[in-house]
């Protein structure tokens, strides 16, 4: 075993510390979020008991409240993230749940089968086409929801994405 | 019987044994991939397996030629990906191999280096070619996030072939001489 490791030429130690090397970087590089998606194109969609979706740019702070005949949770976007910041429920699990602001991350809310993703621009519109699919119209999301300052409810119409929000 | 006659034509003798021991490596690279399904893998990861055939691979390019090794290689992928998997399983496998033997060719060239750390090389490209292919697919950058996992993975699997491959070297230059 030692005539091995002693035999060993300079060339093993210098790919074996490339490799180590490279090892390192794609850590370095891997954990950059810069490297995934522009902060800015992060969008949050909460995906209400009814069926319909609700979108919330994460790069605009804005708090609203989403109602569905299952009960009300109010979400609070700023400095990138989204949390749930009230509901009428019994156990507040959302509200305990946290901030949410990176891909894949979601805030699940079950006495009312409602739950809230991140996602990337791609994504977003993805998402937009399935809420028509199972989005009942634009006349009940209007009843369905006061959003109480500058955010829209989205109809589920996949043109109407960041634009609509906001305006 | 004249040894001449059974000779295919437009082949020479060492042609033709070349081409046979490339027969005898892609059944070994099918063997040892459907003997891989047995093992089972600790680490939560899809995807992540040892890659024994990979050794093959590895030994065609020391024993043979770069030219054999390649044909070991496209021999492995379509038809372990017919076999055991899918249309997208050999999209992913193909990227990966290429890019691997590719890498390891040009390893296995540089004198006093030890078979362990071209594999490793090996298997680190196998898996980058892969995320490659996973990227395009899936229309996301966020698969690199599991870069970092997928290369320390790939340096134990690529040890545990790089070993293989050595043990196969010395039993093919012990029998093919």
């Amino acid at each position: 075993m030692k005539k091995h490791v002693k035999h060993l030429h300079r060339m093993n130690i210098i790919v074996a510390a490339v490799i180590v090397l490279t090892v390192i970087a794609s850590f370095i590089i891997a954990g950059q979020p810069a490297f995934y998606a522009e902060p800015s194109s992060l969008t949050a969609i909460v995906h209400a008991g009814d069926g319909q979706t609700y979108r919330f740019p994460l790069d605009v702070d804005t708090t609203a409240t989403v109602n569905s005949e299952l009960g009300s949770n109010q979400f609070t976007v700023e400095n990138g993230s989204i949390r749930a910041t009230d509901a009428d429920c019994n156990n507040h699990d959302c509200v305990r749940q946290g901030r949410i602001s990176t891909p894949g991350q979601r805030i699940i809310c079950l006495p009312h089968e409602l739950w809230v993703e991140v996602v990337g621009e791609k994504k977003a519109a993805e998402s937009s086409e399935g809420g028509i699919a199972d989005g009942t119209g634009e006349e009940q999301s209007d009843a369905g929801t006061q959003a109480s300052q500058d955010s829209h409810p989205d109809g589920g119409t996949p043109s109407s994405d960041v634009d609509t929000v906001g305006s | 019987m004249d040894r001449r006659r059974l000779r295919p034509p437009g082949l020479t003798i060492d042609e033709a044994r070349s081409w046979a021991t490339v027969g005898v490596f892609s059944a070994l690279a099918l063997a040892l991939c459907y003997v891989e399904t047995f093992i089972p893998i600790p680490v939560p990861i899809p995807g992540v397996k040892p890659g024994l055939a990979n050794a093959v691979v590895l030994t065609s390019l020391v024993v043979l030629d770069c030219r054999s090794a390649c044909c070991v290689a496209a021999i492995k992928v379509l038809a372990i990906g017919f076999l055991f998997g899918s249309p997208i399983m050999i999209a992913y496998s193909a990227v990966g191999t290429l890019f691997a033997t590719l890498a390891m060719s040009v390893l296995v060239k540089i004198p006093h280096l030890h078979m362990v750390p071209v594999a490793v090389v090996g298997a680190m490209l196998h898996n980058v070619g892969q995320l490659m292919v996973a990227n395009v697919m899936l229309q996301t950058t966020l698969v690199w996030m599991s870069a970092p996992i997928m290369l320390v993975v790939a340096c134990a699997t690529g040890a545990i072939t790089g070993l293989l491959a050595q043990h196969l070297v010395s039993i093919a230059r012990a029998e093919i001489g």
